[in-house]
């Protein structure tokens, strides 16, 4: 971790860097420090949540002074202590860097076009900052396995690796069950699974970030786009209640790829698989599985898209009409949607009925582990019952009821609900039901179109405590609405719904609607 | 506003006109037996020579396979933006192809600039010059028009590389 996280107990010493003063922290590592005031050191092997390796050689500066010895020293393992003296552009540190280059280049292939990390492949950058153009090799180069798969999600190209092992202290002393390691030995090494055997755990994905070189790549974004024509968004991961901090990184309105961010207090640089590929959910297809508008169901129960006020005005006498209504919100509501929620149902109690209301609190499913993942499959459970004080309902508590009698707002009971629950619910369809897929509920009576966490903005609270903020990262469908929004106008069209207007004009049509719901009606 | 109008005083030749019509027909009789510069267009065709930018094509190996990698230098290249590039992964040794590629002729400016930065010369600009039609799909070129046999593109690909040659030594 960098230095400055644990300023308290840091002494700061000065030292001199090319020439200037700068105070630097005592004992913290040279390279980060180097980094920090906007010097930059090439590097490979090294990296911040890893422990220090030492083995690329790329990271080198001179040392005059104190510390190193003088002359040539690799930054990534000097920690700084006082009177350091420094250079980290001069003519025997360009050299050297330049040599290191040429050797790891002398065998990599010549793959730019074809590779997936190209445009963010630190070698690539740095040799194009040293500028040496043309090799001075005429020896054929080593030829190894070019698509070897690693298991179901990574696949490793052995003549790009450059053998920094990023990827085996990775496993090594972070996820702590090593899996990868270097084998043979000087220009014959290369890297391979123990036993070539498959690589497991729900953390593997993290290796492909890490790797400095497109050598291991992710069998699912494999030449999907290429790195620069991706728009990335921070956001929080909602697959658990950990809250890891992503960016992800869509085209054309799809998302391609997500990614972690560092944030020391809850994930660190890393995030699991689940949630680094579990994105299908919020790429759904328009026309197929995406609820593209409200829809209700008229008195033949077939489904009739409609727009947002007549939606409205079939859902408003709905609830009113039924004095039971047990309101579910989804664990994957913000904090903000949750007050809306809460405020809308209360408007209901002061029309004299008797709603209940809570958020769906899922089982705890079996992935959970001791490092990042949580067993809660939602991320904001936490939020809605501390924070907006709702009322947690388990999945017990909603096998038994009446469907008739269920409204579902919000993203994600298609993941969250059993099978059979959900069969259940969808057989006699829920009374409202706000989401984004449209083949979840093809009974229910009011359908309205919402958005995904993948587009909205908003807050949830992390296992932590941590309060974190989302962005929105797609653009929704035309005639859906924001989740918040459509609850906020519910509550609007519920306070000025005029009952003897409604009397006249639309209770026929209503009562015919409403068969299914005829035993809670009274 | 008022205007004044200058009249130029004619003299009694000028008023005549005719020397000035005798000027006029000498210059049309004396071109009458030049050589015709004039082109008979769509009869009589026009030889590109080798450094004309005509239509950006993709070139096709001997044995049918795409040149290009999918490796989208073009796509980025391109000022109008005419090019869009899906890639696949194939069997092939090289692991790479495009499974969709297409140049909107109607947005391409004809600069070259993506035949100059293909790093594979799988993208060439060929001595077509002939494009209109009547329809913008049909303006629309997918791979399956875009692909032309090497043997046909071999003279550019040859003259390009000369130039490229001799600017990047
Ligand atoms: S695969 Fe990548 S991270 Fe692993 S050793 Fe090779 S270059 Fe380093
Ligand atoms: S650990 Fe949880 S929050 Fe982090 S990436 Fe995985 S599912 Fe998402
Ligand atoms: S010639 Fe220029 S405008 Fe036309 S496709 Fe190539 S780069 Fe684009
Ligand atoms: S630059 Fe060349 S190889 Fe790359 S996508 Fe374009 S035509 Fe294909
Ligand atoms: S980064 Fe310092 S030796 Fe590799």
């Amino acid at each position: 971790m960098s230095p400055d996280t644990n300023k308290a107990e840091t002494t700061y010493t000065s030292i001199l860097v090319d020439g200037k003063e700068y105070q630097a922290p005592l004992g913290g590592r040279l390279i980060d420090f180097l980094h920090s005031i906007g010097k930059e050191i090439p590097h490979f092997c090294y990296h911040q949540g890893l422990p220090v390796a030492a083995s690329c050689r790329q990271c080198q500066i001179e040392s005059k002074g104190k510390g190193p010895r003088p002359g040539l020293a690799v930054s990534c393992r000097e920690t700084i202590i006082e009177g350091m003296e420094i250079l980290t552009d001069s003519e025997l540190v360009r050299k050297a860097r330049a040599g290191v280059m040429e050797f790891l280049l002398i065998n990599h292939p010549l793959d730019c076009p074809i590779c997936d990390k190209a445009g963010e492949c630190m070698l690539q950058d740095t040799a194009y900052a040293t500028g040496q153009d043309r090799g001075r090799t005429h020896e054929p180069r080593r030829h190894l396995d070019k698509r070897k798969s690693l298991g179901d999600k990574i696949l490793l190209d052995n003549e790009r690796c450059i053998l920094c092992t990023r990827c085996v202290r990775f496993f090594e002393a972070v996820t702590k069950e090593p899996q990868l390691t270097v084998l043979d030995r000087g220009d014959r090494s290369y890297l391979s699974t123990f036993m070539g055997d498959p690589l497991h755990g729900n953390y593997q994905g993290n290796i492909v970030d890490l790797c400095p070189v497109g050598a291991l790549t992710l069998k699912k974004f494999r030449f999907k786009s290429r790195v620069w024509f991706l728009h990335s968004t921070e956001t929080v991961c909602g697959l658990c209640s950990r809250g890891c901090n992503i960016s992800v990184e869509t085209r054309d309105n799809k998302i391609l790829r997500i990614r972690p961010r560092h944030n020391p207090n809850i994930n660190d640089f890393w995030m699991c698989d689940e949630g680094r590929l579990e994105f299908d959910r919020y790429n759904l297809e328009v026309t197929e599985t995406r609820l593209p508008s409200p829809f209700y169901r008229d008195s033949q129960g077939h489904q009739v898209p409609t727009n947002l006020q007549e939606a409205l005005d079939q859902a408003a006498p709905l609830l009113l009409r039924n004095p039971k209504v047990l309101f579910v919100l989804s664990p994957f509501a913000t904090i903000e949607e949750g007050w809306a929620f809460k405020e809308m149902v209360e408007t209901l109690e002061r029309f004299g009925l008797e709603p209940e209301m809570g958020y769906y609190q899922p089982d705890p499913n079996a992935k959970g582990d001791e490092f990042l993942h949580t067993d809660e499959p939602a991320p904001n459970c936490k939020g809605l019952r501390e924070e907006v004080g709702l009322k947690a309902i388990p999945p017990e508590s909603l096998e038994g009821q009446d469907p008739t009698r269920l409204a579902l707002i919000g993203f994600g009971f298609g993941e969250l609900l059993g099978r059979a629950c959900l069969e259940t619910i969808a057989a006699q369809g829920p009374l409202l039901h706000l989401g984004i897929r449209s083949d979840l509920f093809p009974n229910a009576l009011v359908r309205l179109a919402g958005w995904s966490p993948m587009e909205k903005a908003g807050h949830w609270i992390a296992a932590c405590g941590t309060k974190q903020y989302l962005r929105p990262a797609l653009r929704p469908p035309a005639l859906s609405g924001d989740d918040f929004q459509l609850l906020t106008r519910l509550q609007e069209r519920i306070l000025t719904w005029d009952e003897e207007q409604f009397e006249i004009q639309d209770k026929e049509e209503l009562g015919n609607q409403t068969q299914g719901t005829e035993e809670v009606r009274t | 506003m008022k205007v004044r109008r200058m009249e130029k005083r004619l003299s009694l030749m000028e008023k005549l006109a005719i020397p000035e019509i005798l000027k006029g027909l000498s210059i049309t009789f004396r071109n009458m037996f030049r050589p015709k510069v004039t082109r008979q267009y769509p009869e009589e065709r026009y030889e590109a020579p080798i450094a004309l930018k005509g239509q950006p094509l993709l070139v096709e190996n001997e044995d049918g396979t795409p040149r290009c990698v999918a490796c989208s230098m073009c796509e980025v290249v391109c000022p109008a933006m005419a090019i869009t590039i899906k890639a696949e992964e194939t069997e092939r040794y090289i692991e790479r192809e495009p499974e969709e590629f297409s140049i909107d002729m109607l947005r391409c400016i004809l600069c070259g600039l993506c035949e100059e930065v293909c790093p594979k010369e799988a993208i060439i600009m060929s001595d077509r010059y002939e494009l209109a039609n009547f329809t913008r799909e049909s303006l629309v070129f997918h791979k399956d028009r875009l692909m032309t046999p090497i043997k046909e593109l071999e003279g550019r690909i040859r003259f390009t590389k000369e130039k490229f040659d001799k600017w990047h030594r």
